[in-house]
C-alpha cells in the first residue's frame, strides 16, 4: 500500500540558496530527474493559464511563505536542536487568514509572509496547525496590508480528467509559477507530513515542486485543492497531489471553536468480504458485491462496545458498503472512511450490520484515536527524555526510531504492534534506554542500549512520569535496579554514586536540564517575532 | 559460507614444503557429495542441487571421517581413490550437524575399496605452538602438505549459530586446489583436526579439533549416537561492580549471571533458576566473563565444560551464588534435540513439514525458514515471527509442541480474497487447537459441514474454505505444480 517513497515538497531556504539558484533551467531536468513542464507567469504583464479570474487580483491572494524552524533533536533530546527554514505557499480564505501546510509552517520559530509583486515580508502569526491532515492557518500580525486582497472561493471536487492550475512559489525562480494539469486520480493516500495518515487525495499531472506546498489548485477561479505532496524517484513521473476542499473544509470548521480538534476515527480495521465461503459462513449472499468485515475493533476506540469482530458492515448513513469497503459518495468510490472523515468528535453514525446472521443497526459516537500516535510524526513538541546516571530514556514513537535506528527486538516488536496488538493498554508509553553517555558509572551497561524498560525496583513503568517518579523517589533505596523486556540481566546503580556522576556528566555532555516530562498544556513554540 | 569449499580464495604461495611421497596420504580418501537443499518458500520442492568434495580421513574400521556440513542434505556420496581414480558410493552412518561431524562408511560392506587405506589414528595431545600440516591432493593425485602453528584454542560456533564448540586456529598459508570443502590437519601421522575455513587475509584457518572428533567416536562406540549435552541455560556477564555489590558478590570472584533457564533443560533439573550466579562447573571458577583455565589451552568459554567435555548422562558439580551464599548443586547432562525445540534450530536432510489446503500454506515454522529474508533475517523476517522464535515460551505454555502458520497463500478460487494473508499464527482449525502440523492435518479431516474453519492469531481472526472447493483446487495444485503429495508431516 505504501511501497511509494512519498516526499514532502518543501522548498529549504538552504536548498533554494544552494541549490536552486545555480540550477539555471528547470528544462535541463530540474530536482532528482524529474522535467517539470512549468510556466512561469512573469508580472507585470501576467499570461493568462486558465478561465477567469486568473488575474493580477487572484495573485495577490496567494502568497510566500517564509519559516525559521528549530527541528527537536531526538538523539540528544536536552539540545535545542537544529535552526533551519523553507518556504511555500499559502492563499488567502477569509480576512487576514491564509491556509498553508501544515509541513511548510511546523517547528516555526519565525514566520514572515511575502506579497505578491512586493519585496515586503510581513510577521506571521500560527492561529491553527493539523499535522495529520497537514494543514494549518496563519494571520498576519498587521493586518493592513492584506486589507485590500480578496480571499479566495472554496470550489468542490474537481472531476476526472478536467483542468487544474497549480500557483505558487516553487524552486526555480523567485516569482510566482503556475502550472497546468489534469485531475489523474482521486482516492485515499498517505500523508507523508504525518506518515500515519490516510485522507482523500487528488492526484494531478501538474508539477508539484519544493515551494509549492500550501499554494492553491484552482479550477473556475475557485480552489479545488492545496498542493502539498509529490513522488520522489524515477518510477514514476508528473505526479503530484492535492488536499481537496472536503479536507480543507474540515479542517476550517473543525477550528471555528477556537482549537484543532484531530480526525476521528472508527479504530477498527477491516477485511474485504470476497471469498464466497466466508461469505456464505457470515450469512451473506454469496453473489452480493455488498458488505465488508469488522477484522478487529480497538479497545476505547469509537466502536469499542458497540461493533464486534466479526460483524459485517452493510451500510454506513445510507451508503451501501461494497465488499471491499468501498462507498459511492458526491459520484466517486472511495474508502468508506471517506464518510467519517468529514464527521467531528461528538457526530454519530448510523450503520446496518450483520451480526450473528441477524440483521442490526448500530450508532456510533466518533471520537478521536490517540494510540496510533505513536507511529505519526510528531512536531511544535520538544523531546521529552530522563536523564540518570549518563543514560538517556525516552519515549518510543516514530521520531525516535528515525533518530536512533533502533535494532533492538523488543522496542521493535512493541512499536509495530502497539496499535494491532493493543499493547498501550499495558503500557501507555514504551520507554527505552536510546543512550548512554559513557562515565565510570555506566561503563559496563554498553549491552542494554536500545532495550526498553520494564520495572525500577519493581514497580512497572507505563509512562515516562513513572520512570521518573522511581527513580526520584522521597526515600532514596540503596539500589536502583532497572528491569528491561526480554532481558534477564538487570542494571544496578548505586544510589549513592548517582548524585556526584550527574553532577559531573552533566558538565561534561552540557546537559542543560536533566530531565524534560512534557507541557501538560502543550508546548509553547518559541517565537522571535 | 565462510567455509573454504564452493569458491575458496586462491593463495598465491606454497610456503610449506610440498613432499611428493608422504605416508600419510594413504590414510585419505577423495570424498565426493551432492546435496539438495529444500526450498522454503515452495516446500514441496527441492532447490538447485550442489556438489561438494573434500578429503576424508580413514579411520579404524573401514570408516571415513568428514564435516557434517559435507554431508548436509547429501542426495549421493561417492569416495574415491586419490591416485586411480577408483569410485565407490558412499553412506552416512551418523551425522551431528552441531558438533559439524559425519561418519561415513561404504554401501557396499563387503568391499575391499578401502583396504589400502590406512586408518589414522587420533591426536588430542596438541598444545599451542605445536606444528601441524595441513593435507591437500591435487587433481593429478599428488599429495601436498602445508605446515601450519597452532596460534589459538577458543569456543565458537562451527557453522550453526549459538552452539560453541573447541576450536583450533592455526597459522600457515594454504595454496587453493580443488576438492578442499574439508582438509585433514594431522600432528605427525595423527589425526588433528579437520579444516573447517581459510582466511586467506589473516592467513589463518579454523579447525575442527581432535578432542571433539575424540568425543564423537567414542560416543558411537556402542551403536547409538547420544549427541552432545546442552545445559540450557543463558548467562550474562557480572562484571560490572555496582551489580556485585548488590548481589553482594566479592569483586574478584568471578562467576556469570544465569538470565534464561530452559524448561526440563540441564539447568533446570540441577535447580538453577534465573537471577543465580555461576560460580563454578564440574571443578572449575568460572571468571565474570563466563570463562575458565582449562589447564591445557588457557582461557576458555565455560560451553565447552558441557558441550565438548562432558557425555549426556555425567554427573557435574555446580556451584551458584543465590542470595549471599553459595549453593552446590550437581547436575545431571542430558540433550535437547532440535526436535525438542518449539521452533527447529536447523534441519539438514529431510523437507520442511507442510501442509496444503486449496492453496493455503501451512508449514511449522523453523529457523531454516526464516532465513529464506536474507543475511539480515534478523531485521527483515515477519517480527511476529522473530518475537516468538526469541520467546518460544510464550507459546509452549499453550501446550504447542510446534508454531503452525499460513507461509503463504497460493492464488486458487478457493483461496480468493486471501491472497494478503502470510506469516500468521494458525490456533485453530475447525474448532481444534493446532499443536503441530499433524494436528492440522487431522483437524482439517473433520470439517464444519462445508467449511473449514480456520483460526489466526491476528485480524481477521477466523478464514473459511469452502471443502469441495479446496478439494477440487488440491487436486489441480498437485498437477499444476507438479507436487508429489499436498503434505509432509514426517
Amino acid at each position: 500500500m505504501k511501497h511509494i517513497d512519498m516526499k514532502l515538497i518543501k522548498g529549504g531556504l538552504g536548498f533554494l540558496v544552494a541549490m536552486a539558484w545555480p540550477m539555471q533551467a528547470q528544462e535541463d531536468g530540474g530536482i532528482e530527474g524529474e522535467a517539470p513542464v512549468t510556466e512561469t507567469a512573469p508580472p507585470p504583464a501576467p499570461a493568462p493559464v486558465g478561465p477567469p479570474n486568473t488575474s493580477r487580483e487572484l495573485y495577490e491572494s496567494i502568497v510566500e511563505i517564509e519559516c525559521a524552524s528549530l527541528v527537536p533533536d531526538y538523539q540528544l533530546p536536552w539540545n535545542g536542536g537544529r535552526e533551519t527554514g523553507g518556504s511555500g505557499t499559502g492563499f488567502l480564505i477569509g480576512p487576514n487568514q491564509f491556509v498553508t501546510n501544515a509541513h511548510v509552517v511546523a517547528n516555526s520559530t519565525r514566520l514572515l509572509i511575502k506579497k505578491y509583486g512586493s519585496p515586503e515580508k510581513y510577521a506571521a502569526k500560527l492561529l491553527h496547525i493539523a499535522h495529520d491532515c497537514d494543514l494549518a492557518l496563519l494571520e498576519c500580525t498587521d493586518p493592513e496590508p492584506f486589507a485590500n486582497a480578496k480571499p479566495l472561493d472554496i470550489g468542490g471536487i474537481p472531476r476526472l480528467e478536467s483542468t487544474v492550475t497549480v500557483i505558487g512559489y516553487p524552486l526555480g525562480g523567485r516569482r510566482l509559477s503556475t502550472t497546468r494539469g489534469v485531475v489523474s486520480r482521486i482516492d485515499f493516500q498517505p500523508y507523508s507530513h504525518s506518515g500515519a495518515d490516510l485522507h482523500l487525495a487528488i492526484q494531478i499531472d501538474a508539477a508539484i515542486n519544493p515551494g509549492n506546498s500550501g499554494g492553491p489548485v484552482l479550477q473556475d477561479g475557485k480552489v479545488v485543492g492545496v498542493a502539498f505532496q509529490g513522488i520522489s524517484g524515477a518510477v514514476a513521473q508528473n505526479v503530484g497531489y492535492m488536499i481537496p476542499t472536503p479536507v480543507l473544509n474540515r479542517f476550517l470548521t473543525d477550528v471555528q471553536d477556537g482549537k484543532y480538534d484531530r480526525y476521528v476515527d472508527l479504530a477498527i480495521s477491516d477485511f474485504d468480504l470476497i471469498n464466497q465461503a466466508q461469505r456464505l459462513a457470515l450469512g451473506l449472499r454469496p453473489d452480493s458485491p455488498v458488505g465488508t468485515l469488522v477484522a478487529s475493533v480497538t479497545n476505547d476506540g469509537s466502536c469499542d462496545g458497540v461493533l464486534e469482530e466479526g460483524d459485517v458492515l452493510l451500510e454506513i448513513n445510507g451508503h451501501p458498503i461494497a465488499s471491499n469497503g468501498y462507498v459511492e459518495v458526491d459520484g466517486e468510490f472511495v474508502d468508506m472512511n471517506e464518510i467519517v472523515e468529514r464527521k467531528f468528535k461528538g457526530d454519530k453514525v448510523e450503520m446496518k450490520i450483520i451480526r450473528n446472521r441477524q440483521p442490526k443497526t448500530v450508532e456510533i459516537e466518533l471520537k478521536p484515536f490517540d494510540a496510533y500516535l505513536i507511529q505519526a510524526n510528531t512536531y511544535d513538541q520538544r523531546p521529552r527524555y530522563v536523564t540518570f546516571a549518563g543514560m538517556s530514556f525516552q519515549p518510543l514513537d516514530r521520531n525516535l526510531m528515525a533518530a536512533h535506528n533502533i535494532e533492538g527486538l523488543a522496542a521493535r516488536y512493541l512499536y509495530s504492534h502497539y496499535v494491532q496488538d493493543e499493547l498501550f493498554e499495558e503500557r501507555p508509553e514504551i520507554i527505552v534506554l536510546t543512550n548512554i553517555l559513557p562515565d565510570a558509572i555506566n561503563t559496563n551497561f554498553g549491552s542494554f542500549r536500545h532495550a526498553v524498560v520494564d520495572k525500577v525496583n519493581g514497580k512497572a513503568i507505563k509512562t515516562l512520569q513513572d520512570l521518573y517518579d522511581a527513580l526520584h523517589p522521597k526515600e532514596r533505596p540503596e539500589f536502583f535496579v532497572i528491569e528491561f523486556v526480554g532481558l534477564g540481566l538487570p542494571l544496578v546503580v548505586e544510589s549513592s554514586r548517582v548524585q556526584e556522576a550527574d553532577k559531573r556528566i552533566q558538565d561534561t555532555y552540557q546537559i542543560g536540564l536533566e530531565s524534560y516530562l512534557g507541557d501538560p498544556e502543550g508546548d509553547t513554540p518559541v517565537i522571535f517575532n | 559460507m565462510s567455509s573454504w569449499g564452493e569458491a575458496p580464495a586462491v593463495v598465491a604461495e606454497v610456503p610449506g614444503k610440498p613432499s611428493a611421497q608422504p605416508s600419510s596420504e594413504d590414510s585419505l580418501i577423495r570424498v565426493n557429495v551432492t546435496a539438495q537443499g529444500y526450498n522454503y518458500y515452495q516446500p514441496w520442492e527441492k532447490g538447485q542441487d550442489v556438489t561438494r568434495r573434500g578429503l576424508g580421513v580413514v579411520i579404524e574400521g573401514g570408516k571415513v571421517l568428514v564435516t557434517a556440513q559435507m554431508v548436509a542434505d547429501a542426495t549421493y556420496v561417492e569416495l574415491e581413490q586419490p591416485s586411480s581414480g577408483e569410485k565407490a558410493t558412499g553412506e552416512v552412518i551418523v551425522a551431528d550437524y552441531e558438533a559439524n561431524l559425519a561418519l561415513l562408511k561404504l554401501q557396499d560392506e563387503g568391499s575391499d575399496f578401502l583396504s589400502n587405506r590406512t586408518p589414522l589414528t587420533i591426536e588430542t595431545g596438541t598444545v599451542l605452538e605445536d606444528e601441524l600440516d595441513v593435507w591437500q591432493i591435487k587433481d593429478n593425485g599428488l599429495a601436498v602438505k602445508t605446515s601450519c602453528t597452532l596460534i589459538e584454542v577458543e569456543v565458537r560456533n562451527y557453522f550453526l549459530e549459538a552452539t560453541p564448540f573447541l576450536t583450533y586456529q592455526i597459522k600457515g598459508s594454504l595454496q587453493y586446489h580443488s576438492g578442499s570443502y574439508v582438509l585433514p590437519v594431522l600432528h605427525g601421522e595423527k589425526l588433528a583436526g579437520l579444516l573447517l575455513g581459510y582466511d586467506s587475509d589473516e592467513q589463518t584457518s579454523r579447525v575442527l579439533p581432535a578432542p571433539i572428533i575424540n568425543r564423537f567416536l567414542e560416543d558411537l562406540e556402542d551403536g547409538e549416537y547420544a549427541g552432545f549435552p546442552t545445559l540450557g541455560l543463558a548467562f550474562s556477564r557480572a562484571t560490572d561492580d555496582q551489580l556485585r555489590t548488590f548481589l553482594r558478590l566479592e569483586r574478584d570472584s568471578g562467576g556469570v549471571y544465569v538470565t534464561t533457564v530452559q524448561p526440563n533443560s540441564t539447568a533446570d533439573d540441577a535447580g538453577i533458576k534465573v537471577g543465580d550466579v555461576l560460580l563454578e562447573i564440574g571443578g572449575y571458577a568460572i571468571d565474570a566473563r563466563g570463562n575458565y583455565d582449562h589447564p591445557k589451552y588457557g582461557k576458555l568459554n565455560l560451553s565447552h565444560i558441557v558441550r565438548g567435555a562432558s557425555r549426556v548422562g555425567d554427573e557435574i558439580p555446580m556451584v551458584v551464588w543465590r542470595e549471599g551464599q553459595r549453593v552446590e548443586l550437581s547436575a545431571t547432562m542430558s540433550r535437547k534435540s532440535p526436535k525438542d525445540y518449539l521452533i527447529d534450530p536447523y534441519l539438514f536432510d529431510e523437507g520442511p513439514r507442510f501442509f496444503i489446503a486449496g492453496g493455503m500454506v501451512f508449514q511449522e515454522l523453523t529457523r531454516p525458514y526464516l532465513s529464506i529474508f536474507g543475511d539480515k533475517w534478523h531485521q527483515r523476517a515477519p517480527m511476529k515471527l522473530l518475537w516468538a522464535l526469541a520467546h518460544p515460551e510464550e507459546y509452549e505454555k499453550e501446550g504447542r509442541k510446534k508454531l503452525v502458520f499460513i507461509s503463504r497463500v497460493i492464488r486458487t478460487p478457493a483461496t480468493l480474497g486471501y491472497e494478503a494473508v502470510s506469516h500468521v499464527i494458525v490456533d485453530k482449525v475447525n474448532g481444534k487447537a493446532i499443536n503441530s502440523l499433524s494436528d492440522l492435518a487431522a483437524a482439517f479431516e473433520t470439517p464444519d459441514g462445508s467449511m473449514h474453519r480456520i483460526e489466526i492469531g491476528e485480524a481477521p481472526h477466523e478464514l473459511i474454505l469452502d471443502v469441495n472447493l479446496t478439494r477440487a483446487m488440491d487436486e489441480r495444485l498437485r498437477e499444476a505444480f507438479r507436487m508429489r503429495d499436498l503434505k509432509r508431516l514426517d
